[in-house]
C-alpha cells in the first residue's frame, strides 16, 4: 500500500481527473535523500542534510565571529545580538541550573542551543524547508557528545569508582532493594539518557515536518470546484497554524536538549553524598 | 540522583527533569528487567519469565521515581 502511495504521489494524480487516485499520504520516504554530490578521497557522499548541518555550523560560527570580533566596552549593535544571544543561555540555562561552577561550560551549551536551534529553523527556510534534526544521526551524535562531556567530567570529578557510584547508588533506599536498583539506575543513567535525549528531539521535528508535509499534500488534494474546495481551505489554514506552532517547538526542543545537558552536567558536578 | 535540582531555586526547571527521569526510569526498567525475563525463558525454555520481568521493571522504575520524589 505504501508503496503504491508512494508511486502515486510521485505521478502526482489528483482525484478530479483520475477517480481511482487515492490520497498519497507522505511517508517516511519524504526523510530520505539521494546524494547530491560525493566527496572524492574520502567517498562521502554529502546529501542535503548534511549539507544544510554545515551551511549551520558555518552560520553559527559566523554569527559569533561577527558579534564577538573586536569587542568594545561599550557593544556595536552586531556585539549587542551576540552578547543577548550569549547572555539568554548563560543566565536562563546554565547559571540557573549549574550556578556559578558551569560558567566553564557555557560555551559548549551556547553552541549546542544554536546549532540545534538552527537546524531545527531550516524547516523554515524557503528552499532549504527540511528540519535537519529530523535525521536521526544529527541528534544521536550530538547526544554522543553531551554523553562522552558529561561521564568524563564526572569521572574526573569523583575519579572512576567515585562517579559510578554517583550514577548508580540511590539513596534513602532499605539494603535489599539496591539489587534490584542499582543495575536499574546505571541503566538508565549510562544507556537510556543519551538516547532519550537523542529521540526527544528527533521524534519531536520528525513528527511535525510529517504533519506540516500531511496537510499541505492534502490542501493540494481536496481542491476542487465543490465542497472539497472549503476542506482543502481548512487543510491549508491547518498547515499554516502547525507551521506557526512548529516554530515554538523548534526554539523548546533546543531549549530543552540544551538544559538537559545542563542537568546533566549539574548530576556529574555535585557533591559526593 | 542528579537529575532534580539541587539547587533551591531551581525548583521550576527541576519539575520538568523530574518528570524525564521517570519517563527514563520506566523504560530503563521494562528493557532491562523484560530484557533479562526474555532472555531466561530463552535459555531455560519457560515463557514466564518475560512478563514477570517486565512488572518487575515497571514497579522497580515507580519505586525509584518515588524515591527521587520524596528527595527533592
Amino acid at each position: 500500500m505504501s508503496g503504491q502511495t508512494v508511486l502515486l504521489a510521485t505521478e502526482s494524480c489528483h482525484f478530479e481527473t483520475e477517480p481511482s487516485c487515492a490520497f498519497p499520504a507522505p511517508d517516511a520516504s519524504l526523510f530520505e535523500w539521494a546524494p547530491l554530490f560525493t566527496i572524492p578521497g574520502i567517498n562521502l557522499e554529502v546529501t542535503k542534510p548534511i549539507l544544510m548541518s554545515w551551511i549551520c555550523a558555518f552560520l553559527v560560527i559566523a554569527f559569533f565571529w561577527a558579534a564577538f570580533r573586536h569587542p568594545r566596552i561599550v557593544p556595536g549593535r552586531m556585539q549587542l545580538v551576540g552578547e543577548m544571544a550569549y547572555g539568554f543561555v548563560k543566565d536562563g540555562i546554565s547559571r540557573e541550573i549549574l550556578g556559578k561552577k558551569g560558567d566553564r561550560y557555557v560555551p559548549l551549551m551556547v553552541t549546542l542551543f544554536f546549532f540545534v536551534w538552527f537546524m531545527n529553523l531550516m524547516a523554515f527556510i524557503p528552499l532549504a524547508q527540511f528540519p535537519v534534526t529530523s535525521r536521526i544521526a544529527f541528534p544521536a551524535g550530538l547526544a554522543l557528545v553531551v554523553w562522552v562531556v558529561y561521564m568524563s567530567v564526572g569521572f574526573r570529578r569523583h575519579g572512576f569508582i567515585g562517579y559510578l557510584k554517583v550514577l548508580c547508588w540511590p539513596s534513602g533506599v532499605p539494603g535489599w532493594v539496591m539489587v534490584i536498583l542499582v543495575p536499574l539506575e546505571f541503566f538508565s543513567n549510562i544507556f537510556i539518557r543519551p538516547f532519550t535525549l537523542a529521540i526527544r528531539l528527533f521524534a519531536n521535528m520528525f513528527a511535525g515536518h510529517l504533519l506540516i508535509a500531511t496537510f499541505s499534500v492534502a490542501a493540494w488534494y481536496l481542491l476542487a470546484p465543490n465542497i472539497g474546495a472549503l476542506f482543502a481551505a481548512v487543510s491549508l489554514v491547518l498547515a499554516v497554524v502547525l507551521t506557526g506552532f512548529e516554530l515554538l517547538i523548534q526554539g523548546l526542543q533546543a531549549f530543552i536538549f540544551t538544559a538537559l545537558t545542563a542537568v546533566y552536567l549539574a548530576g556529574a558536578l555535585e557533591e559526593a553524598h | 540522583m542528579s537529575e532534580s535540582g539541587r539547587r533551591p531555586d531551581s525548583n521550576d526547571r527541576s519539575g520538568a527533569d523530574l518528570a524525564w527521569s521517570i519517563v527514563s526510569y520506566e523504560i530503563a526498567g521494562i528493557v532491562l528487567y523484560g530484557g533479562i525475563g526474555w532472555g531466561l525463558d530463552h535459555w531455560l525454555g519457560t515463557s514466564f519469565l518475560a512478563p514477570i520481568g517486565v512488572i518487575v521493571g515497571l514497579v522497580a522504575g515507580l519505586y525509584l521515581s518515588f524515591v527521587r520524589i520524596n528527595r527533592s
